[in-house]
């Protein structure tokens, strides 16, 4: 292996980019129109048009990602999560056009990709799922699948059978709700994955998520590298997460990675994936959710808990290499408390709204035990046609407490000028009294929304009413001598800049 | 410099003198002296007796601002005389007349849930518009009809274009 194309962009492709660097390897970043400026096809080596703005002309399609691998003699392709990472189909275009795809095997992945195929061979695997049905909803079988909501009994859960990461996910309450949340869920099925397909589950009340990484070898062999708790979930989509969980004890720990293990070894896994679980708070006894056949937006903290570098153990043994630990170097390497941030271009205040944008100005926090995964840097826009987070924000520390002391103080480091950004929330979020006991399910965030979005008590007022104060009056003073704000010269030369670098005016 | 700041619909008087590279700056009751120092682009380093303030102005439309002290950060819309007389003159904020929905952010319609002239319920759902790959349903501000619906299916809109009103 010498190139590798990275099918993908923001901050995983850097991630993964990263890594290919520190490994020797050349690197390709592949690019729609609207991310010709973007910060991940400047930091590898060649780059290649995929198509038009939209996704599914563009990062989505097969064909133009193969093509730009022979345009550029790329032997290997990196999908980092989402857009083409759980499609077997590319999979499998990559092994005929004689590339590796650093993934699973096509056949892995059509066994745990699609969620119902997953749910099945979970239950011949003995592993206990949560009530729902074993095949996605036919075209026409909506009347049908009515009637099965109602026979499970309400709440239910839509979810897409080709996804993750929330898209096409939809908790419905009532029949009422049904038909909307099933259109709504199908087109944003379609329009994340390319696949409409949704399936129905029962809903479990006050669950908490937690997740298994695992990794298996071309040689037989798999092992587990802990637990990820990612409870703290706005719509369905992560928005913090931890590692060790606070309700994992040694034994759980154990009997889950005992069984992610067997999941993978029943469908001949290899490479990263994770298992994700619903856990009973009480009782904690858990339920197999789905399998995912690829990287984690979260693998930081697992990284940083055991000081791998996943994405290198992707390639090596994507290269045929045997798992360099035992199940045992797990055990004795595992350490500290690490958490993360997803931070987002949405505006809390504004129901969440997406902020996409140019960002004026961007300063990331630094110092002792943090980490940050970016995908943008100031100067950059983020384009209103993908997902709208712009990277993570971790930290580690030998205690819980620590490190979300940490993680506080670095997203209070953290600016974002020119779009709104969600990083007040997430410090607001640390703060949650149930957070800090560790004592929450995937409704904290819901249930504490008003304290969340509360108003922002400073004693600083006066302080902030003077620095605007002295910054309008040199404003003003400049403009009686005829020069342009200094802020606003420099957003429109950027903003310019920006358009004639796409090409646009 | 008499500046007028609304924090939250209060309303708060701030004067400024300059003094060479010092500021007095009088807040109501308090006076504070200021060693302000402007740094690149839109940030500030304010040093007030023996408190060290990093400070950086976010400038917003229509003399909003976003203004962070430490890890703070204060919205305020800041007036001179001339722009506070012209609010006034504008008058409160009210939901009667006609309310226009605005697309709050650019994106693109994917669906318009009602005809012209339909009678709507507060809080009905009008039109959703796709952004970033979560749709954002725009509801109805007041009970009314549809007088005007500019959206339409599949197309693309700028954020704060005009999508429908509801009179």
């Amino acid at each position: 292996m010498k190139k590798v194309l990275i099918a993908n962009r923001g901050e995983i492709a850097l991630r993964v980019a990263r890594t290919c660097r520190e490994m020797g390897l050349r690197t390709v970043a592949i690019y729609s129109d609207a991310d010709r400026a973007a910060l991940h096809v400047r930091s590898c080596d060649e780059a290649v048009r995929v198509g038009p703005a939209a996704s599914r002309e563009s990062y989505l399609v097969i064909e133009n990602v193969i093509a730009a691998c022979r345009a550029t003699g790329a032997d290997a392709v990196h999908p980092g999560y989402g857009f083409l990472s759980e499609n077997a189909r590319f999979a499998r275009a990559c092994a005929e056009a004689g590339i590796v795809f650093i993934g699973p095997p096509p056949a892995a992945m059509e066994e745990m990709g699609e969620k119902t195929r997953a749910r099945r061979k979970a239950i011949e695997a003995g592993v206990p799922v949560v009530p729902g049905m074993k095949e996605p909803i036919p075209p026409g079988g909506e009347d049908a699948a009515k009637e099965y909501a109602s026979s499970i009994g309400y709440p239910i859960m839509l979810k897409a059978a080709a996804g993750g990461g929330g898209k096409g996910m939809r908790l419905v309450n009532e029949p009422r709700e049904f038909d909307s949340a099933l259109a709504t869920a199908q087109r944003e099925a379609t329009s994340a994955f390319g696949d409409g397909r949704v399936y129905i589950e029962k809903a479990v009340s006050r669950p908490r998520h937690v997740e298994i990484q695992i990794f298996a070898d071309t040689h037989g062999s798999c092992i587990w590298l802990g637990e990820r708790e990612c409870s703290v979930q706005r719509r369905h989509q992560k928005v913090i997460e931890e590692t060790p969980s606070a309700i994992v004890t040694p034994e759980l720990r154990a009997e889950m990675g005992r069984v992610a293990v067997n999941a993978a070894k029943a469908v001949g896994y290899v490479g990263a994936g994770t298992c994700e679980f619903l856990v009973d708070g009480g009782t904690r006894s858990f339920y197999f959710l789905e399998m995912n056949t690829r990287l984690q937006v979260e693998h930081p903290v697992t990284e940083l808990c055991t000081g791998l570098d996943l994405v290198r153990w992707q390639i090596e043994i994507a290269q045929g290499a045997p798992l360099p630990w035992t199940q045992d170097d797990v055990l004795r390497n595992l350490r500290g408390h690490a958490i993360e941030a997803r931070l987002y271009a949405e505006d809390p205040a504004r129901n969440f709204l997406p902020s996409p944008g140019t960002i004026l100005e961007l300063r990331l926090a630094e110092g002792p035990g943090v980490r940050n995964d970016c995908g943008v840097e100031s100067g950059s826009e983020v384009p209103r046609h993908y997902d709208p987070m712009i990277g993570k924000l971790a930290a580690w520390a030998h205690t819980r407490e620590e490190a979300i002391a940490r993680l506080r103080r670095a997203l209070g480091e953290t600016v974002v000028k020119g779009i709104t950004t969600n990083a007040a929330y997430l410090k607001r979020v640390l703060e949650l009294d149930e957070f800090g006991r560790g004592d929450y399910d995937t409704g904290l965030l819901s249930r504490a929304q008003e304290r969340l979005l509360g108003k922002e008590v400073t004693s600083d007022e006066e302080i902030a009413l003077a620095a605007a104060a002295i910054w309008q009056l040199e404003q003003d003073q400049r403009a009686a001598m005829g020069v342009r704000p200094a802020a606003e010269e420099s957003a429109w030369a950027r903003a310019g800049r920006l358009a004639a670098l796409r090409g646009r005016k | 410099m008499r500046y007028h700041a609304i924090l939250d619909g209060v309303e708060r008087d701030v004067e400024v003198t300059q003094r060479g590279d010092r500021y007095r700056v009088v807040v109501g009751e308090k006076v504070m002296e200021v060693d302000a120092v402007h740094l690149q682009g839109t940030a500030l380093s304010l040093i007030i007796g023996t408190r060290s303030a990093r400070c950086d102005i976010e400038p917003g439309q229509d003399g909003k601002l976003a203004v962070r002290v430490g890890e703070s950060v204060v919205a305020m819309e800041l007036l001179d005389e001339r722009r506070l007389r012209l609010r006034r003159a504008e008058g409160k904020f009210t939901l009667e007349g006609p309310q226009r929905i605005d697309a709050p952010m650019p994106g693109k319609v994917v669906r318009v849930l009602v005809k012209l002239g339909d009678e709507v319920q507060e809080g009905q759902g009008l039109v959703v518009v796709e952004a970033m790959k979560m749709e954002n349903e725009l509801k109805s501000p007041k009970a009314g009809k549809v007088t005007e619906l500019r959206a339409v299916e599949g197309a693309a809109v700028e954020s704060g274009a005009k999508l429908a009103v509801v009179a």
